[in-house]
């Protein structure tokens, strides 16, 4: 892919890949291109150069709508489900159109009992993401794209929310995350992509990872010590 | 096609804008110009404010286009400006 803004160039040749049964983590600075990467992904931004392949289909022009029918979800960033009916109506909206059996264990594993009654904007930014995830999970889509799912979220939620893609992952869901948090989002991955100088590198394994000098150097910076 | 509920809510707030800009205008009858500026209106009101975003992006991932989203809306318009003409109409003359 490649994408530019004005003169400003943020992707040149970069890609990524989502594989079955996998979490793979885009990394980076920021302003590296990791969200651009996903938008790209789901049609959000065009790109101008670069195709998205879905299921071994190209798309010049991918549509969320389009790939959602055919497996995909997308959550973005700080996304959560809309404020128009409680939590619990949207979520079985979500079970009801793609018929999914996972309504109550969802529901428990990331404990939202007590807020199926309530609207988004009356819960928590850790709350409403819960929420926001168990809608992905209840569609137990194919592929999830889940931008910065641990941003501003208390450790407890995160090993909460981590555990529940580890779930979905297991399931055979092909998984593609993004953020800064590193412990977190290390502990749940199988494969690390470096955002970087407008490209991207695939890391391997988070150990892999994290023992890569120049990762290291550019973009754990402090994580280094200890 | 959007589930029900979401069907149900567009519908609600078309009216409520419509029967807003009717009021608003003091104008029993648009012209075509006024109605299609009404239904410019309806749309950019009922669809592109902040919270309609993550509406938008749950129905996207549920299969369900913005153009379809559009369509319901514009169909209500259509609709409720046809049965307001036929009854206001019979009304003025």
């Amino acid at each position: 892919m490649g994408k530019s803004f004005a003169s400003h160039h943020v992707l040149k040749a970069a890609s990524f890949w989502a594989r079955e049964g996998q979490i793979t983590a885009l990394m980076g600075r920021n302003g590296s291109g990791k969200t651009t990467l996903l938008h790209i992904a789901v049609g959000e931004v065009k790109p101008d150069t670069g195709v998205v392949r879905f299921r071994s289909q190209a798309y010049e022009r991918p549509r969320l709508p389009v790939l959602a029918r055919r497996g995909l979800y997308y959550l973005e960033a700080r996304g959560r489900l809309p404020g128009t009916f409680p939590i619990g109506a949207q979520l079985r909206m979500i079970a009801e159109r793609f018929g999914g059996q996972a309504f109550d264990r969802v529901v428990a594993e990331l404990e939202i009992e007590h807020y199926l009654e309530k609207r988004s904007h009356e819960l928590s930014g850790g709350e409403s993401r819960r929420a926001a995830l168990a809608g992905a999970m209840i569609r137990e889509p194919l592929c999830l794209l889940v931008d910065e799912p641990f941003a501003g979220i208390a450790p407890k939620d995160q090993e909460m929310i981590g555990r529940a893609l580890r779930r979905l992952a297991e399931e055979g869901t092909a998984i593609v995350t993004t953020g800064h948090d590193v412990a977190a989002l290390l502990a749940v991955v199988d494969d690390v992509i470096w955002c970087v100088a407008w490209t991207t590198h695939g890391l391997g394994r988070p150990q892999d990872a994290r023992s890569h000098p120049e990762f290291q150097r550019d973009y754990l910076g402090w994580h280094l010590e200890g | 096609m959007p589930p029900w509920p979401y069907v149900r809510a567009f519908i609600l707030r078309v009216i409520i804008v419509w029967s807003a800009l009717h009021v608003l205008s003091f104008s029993l009858l648009f012209t075509l110009r006024g109605f299609l500026l009404a239904a410019a209106a309806t749309l950019t009101l009922v669809l592109l404010d902040a919270e309609r975003r993550n509406e938008r992006r749950l129905l996207a991932n549920l299969g369900v286009s913005r153009p379809a989203i559009g369509a319901i809306v514009l169909l209500t318009v259509m609709s409720l400006e046809a049965i307001w003409r036929i009854a206001a109409g019979g009304l003025v003359d």
